[in-house]
């Protein structure tokens, strides 16, 4: 009897190992899917002159962490001029303050060229350019962070008039101090692997690593060295990120704001940032209105472009959104999250070309590309960014409801899910613009169908740039569209699943 | 303890559900399509050509009439990319025909993929500039240009000779392109060592180094600085201003013209020697060089025809053709050279 049971829990536990091994496996293998297609066609080659690889090294580090260390300072008083707002506000202004990661390069560079002339080009004016583009998303990090950490510590500092000198001695930035590091990481991180912005103001002296990459490809055509730094890049962000951004798990709490944490330099400072980046983009699109007829005259690609990105963004949420289920499983399981998880700021050409050479350039398999192309890429790096940390705070409240026996569905949806809505949205809203406005991945994976990315960057690099300003504000549009009806569905699918369930 | 148990199988297979239903209706296809496959000539062109302002629509929309084959155009987006694409699939490789292929990719492709010789009408008239390219057994040239820097015509500007692009009041003010990763780029290099000895040509390379506003990654880039009045003038098509004048009603622009004979750009239409419909491609080939086509590709390329006569009594008649450099075919290892040395004096005497 006793042999019995013992062998029949030996099987168990084989099972569930199997089980969770081959989850665990899978979830990795999906994100390294590129590089083992890409070794099908290519060998390793190291043949690179190590000088010249050590100069783009220091370049890369340079540029990437002058611009998270001036991002992050700034972003801590930017983040308490937001909380100075009215909620409403605030959620106004975060989605504002995203808009700048999200254009195209080149929109921001015309902003930076017409704020400083003579433009300072070289290392400066690169940082200048990466501090422009990601200053908005670096105080919407601090911003969560303050939210998520500091509960209503603010509100007892000042009952105990601890003083705004003390609490920032002795409760900000002891609590904040790790959040700050790897808000500067993840900065550094996508400053390290960025492309136009070097390659256009960097002149010879500000190439860098993805600039040595693209260089690889595209004058020597020398695939196997290209793929060979490709995998250099992965290694080093993902040691990065495995050892520099795991997050101390922290206790989500009820956040309500003090005066400590409020500042009207911040708001100033989000308010100049603002007119100087928005400025610029309406003076660009007021200028490009008298092309708004271009409406009517490519109204059949316009509506082609938006309904193929609608059927595609569907596609991809539904399985970005069975990946965070599975992910999630996982982590229940193991307690930790997959290791693909530092997969993030994997090379666009690398991902883009590994696509390219593996599917027909055919127009039926367009969706199929970007779905898996746009999810490999983003989705380590938008889960790390908005939800690891929210969901390792929750880890405590796990552990019981697991001791409880509640099942892992319940615990996603019920325990889960249900304290995490904020970040879900921003990873969901975060998650809707990236695809709605790439290009750059969509044209090296070959896409034949006109996405409304693809169609903006059609206009850009023909003579029509007024446009492809016009198209820009058309996506914005439709993002705040895309993210109602994602609400609306999902509230539907949330009771037709209930009901499916029970 | 219930880990997972039935609710979770239920949920997967509820999810399962609908993506599976939302790929199966995304697949689904009609059968008798692939009968149409066989008359299909497969043409592998830049977005620009493809566009609904580009000439393929108008171009597919007569072949189809004249013909009984369909044609239907891939996008590419980089040429290399696209020849390591048709490298690797071999003989499964779908493409008929490949357009925009320019001087310095001919070099560059000619040996990685086989290339079919293309037969073609001894009666065709090319027009001078292009005659000398226009024999190419394997390659069919099909529109060109002069290029030179664009300006707007109230800017005041002395520029005769490349010379005088290093003019001090000139300084940052010339938006130029990255010979890395724009052939306009490798068209202004090219001119220059053309132009100059090589230690004239290092010389000057080092001083516009500082003088240029830009070296933008790609035309399109560089033409949206001089565009937002952040440079004053851009290396492009002699053909830019016309753009300008037909879409815009804007006739502020022109292009200089200088000393030194201007280089030019030539495009090539190819077909791999593993085409599928190689008869049917050579077909479209030569129906792009007729006077029909090429008043098509001209008018919304804007782009010259290289045949003789087809823009008289149109507006690109006006454009007044300066003293052009002969196109020449370059070593690979003299441009890789060329842009080493390039990119050297990017490292040591730029900004």
């Amino acid at each position: 009897m006793f042999g019995q049971k013992s062998a029949r829990m030996k099987e168990l536990n084989f099972k569930s190992v199997l089980g969770s091994g081959a989850l665990k496996l899978s979830l990795l293998f999906y994100f390294l899917i590129p590089y083992i297609i890409f070794l099908n066609y290519y060998d390793f080659s190291f043949v690179v002159d190590f000088s010249q690889l050590f100069w783009v090294l220091k370049n890369s580090i340079v540029q990437s962490a002058a611009t998270a260390a001036i991002t992050v300072s700034l972003s801590i008083p930017m983040s308490q001029g937001l909380l100075l707002l009215p909620d409403k506000i605030q959620a106004l202004l975060i989605r504002l303050l995203i808009i700048p990661v999200i254009f195209p390069a080149l929109f921001s560079v015309l902003i930076a060229f017409s704020l400083l002339n003579p433009f300072p080009m070289g290392t400066g004016g690169i940082v200048f350019l990466l501090v422009l583009v990601n200053l908005g998303f670096a105080a919407i990090l601090t911003y969560s962070a303050i939210r998520e950490k500091l509960g209503n510590l603010a509100v007892i500092s000042e009952v105990y008039s601890l003083g705004r000198v003390n609490f920032y001695r002795k409760v900000f930035f002891p609590l904040l101090r790790s959040d700050i590091i790897t808000n500067f990481f993840i900065v550094f991180i996508l400053c390290f692997s960025s492309f136009s912005i070097p390659l256009l103001v960097g002149g010879g002296k500000g190439a860098n690593l993805e600039v040595l990459i693209y260089e690889k490809i595209f004058v020597e055509q020398n695939w196997s060295s290209a793929f060979t730094l490709c995998v250099f890049q992965t290694l080093l962000i993902f040691f990065l990120s495995f050892y520099v951004l795991r997050n101390k798990k922290n206790k989500v709490e009820t956040f309500s704001s003090g005066k400590y944490l409020k500042s009207y330099t911040g708001s100033a400072l989000i308010i100049v940032y603002l007119f100087i980046y928005l400025g610029g983009y309406v003076v660009g699109v007021v200028k490009s209105l008298s092309h708004v007829d271009f409406i009517f005259q490519y109204a059949q690609e316009l509506l082609a472009a938006t309904l193929f990105t609608t059927r595609a963004l569907l596609i991809y949420l539904i399985l970005n959104f069975l990946m965070l289920f599975l992910w999630l499983i996982d982590f229940l399981k193991n307690g930790r999250f997959s290791l693909a998880i530092n997969l993030i700021s994997v090379s666009t050409v690398l991902v883009g070309f590994s696509f390219y050479l593996a599917l027909p350039v055919d127009k039926n398999y367009d969706i199929i590309k970007i779905i898996l192309a746009v999810s490999i890429l983003f989705f380590p790096a938008l889960f790390k960014l908005f939800l690891q940390k929210a969901i390792e705070g929750l880890q405590s409240q796990i552990s019981i409801a697991q001791i409880y026996g509640l099942s892992k569905v319940t615990i996603i949806f019920e325990i889960i899910f249900k304290q995490i809505s904020r970040q879900l949205w921003l990873w969901l809203s975060f998650m809707i613009v990236w695809f709605i406005s790439e290009y750059a991945i969509l044209r090296s994976l070959g896409v034949q169908t006109k996405t409304l990315g693809l169609l903006t960057e059609s206009f850009l690099s023909s003579y029509r740039l007024p446009l492809s300003y016009l198209m820009s504000l058309y996506i914005l549009v439709y993002w705040l569209v895309a993210v109602v009806m994602v609400y609306l569905i999902l509230k539907v699918v949330y009771v037709v699943y209930k009901k499916f369930i029970y | 303890m219930a880990c997972g148990g039935n609710s979770l199988k239920h949920f997967i297979i509820f999810v399962g559900l609908i993506f599976s239903l939302l790929l199966s209706l995304y697949y689904y296809r009609d059968d008798q399509t692939k009968n149409i496959e066989d008359k299909k000539v497969h043409v592998y062109a830049s977005s620009s050509f493809v566009a609904k302002w580009g000439p393929g629509p108008i171009l597919k929309e007569i072949f189809e009439k004249q013909n009984i084959f369909k044609v239907e155009f891939i996008e590419i987006s980089d040429m290399a990319m696209t020849i390591q694409k048709i490298n690797f699939e071999n003989e499964s490789s779908l493409a008929d025909v490949i357009l925009g292929i320019d001087q310095f990719d001919m070099v560059r492709v000619a040996n990685k993929i086989k290339w079919r010789d293309i037969e073609r009408s001894t009666t065709i008239n090319f027009v001078n500039n292009v005659k000398p390219v226009a024999s190419e057994k394997a390659f069919v040239p099909y529109d060109w240009a002069p290029m030179s820097f664009i300006a707007r015509r109230d800017e005041k500007n002395n520029i005769n000779s490349l010379k005088d692009l290093l003019n001090p009041e000139l300084q940052g003010k010339i938006a130029l392109q990255d010979p890395r990763t724009s052939s306009p780029g490798l068209q202004f290099l090219v001119w220059v060592f053309e132009s100059y000895s090589p230690e004239e040509a290092l010389r000057y390379l080092k001083q516009m180094a500082r003088q240029a506003h830009s070296f933008s990654p790609s035309w399109s880039a560089s033409y949206g600085l001089f565009k937002n009045n952040q440079a004053d003038f851009v290396f492009s098509y002699v053909t830019s201003p016309i753009y300008h004048l037909l879409e815009e009603k804007d006739d502020q622009y022109l292009s200089i013209e200088t000393q030194e004979a201007l280089p030019m750009q030539v495009e090539f239409a190819g077909i791999p020697s593993t085409c599928k419909n190689c008869e049917a491609a050579e077909m479209f080939v030569n129906f792009l060089l007729s006077a029909e086509a090429q008043k098509i590709i001209m008018s919304k390329n804007y782009m010259l025809p290289v045949i003789e006569h087809v823009k008289e009594a149109t507006p690109f008649d006006a454009i007044k053709i300066y003293k052009t450099r002969p196109i020449k075919f370059y070593e690979q290892n003299k441009i890789e050279k060329w842009i080493n040395v390039w990119t050297e004096i990017r490292k040591n005497e730029g900004t």
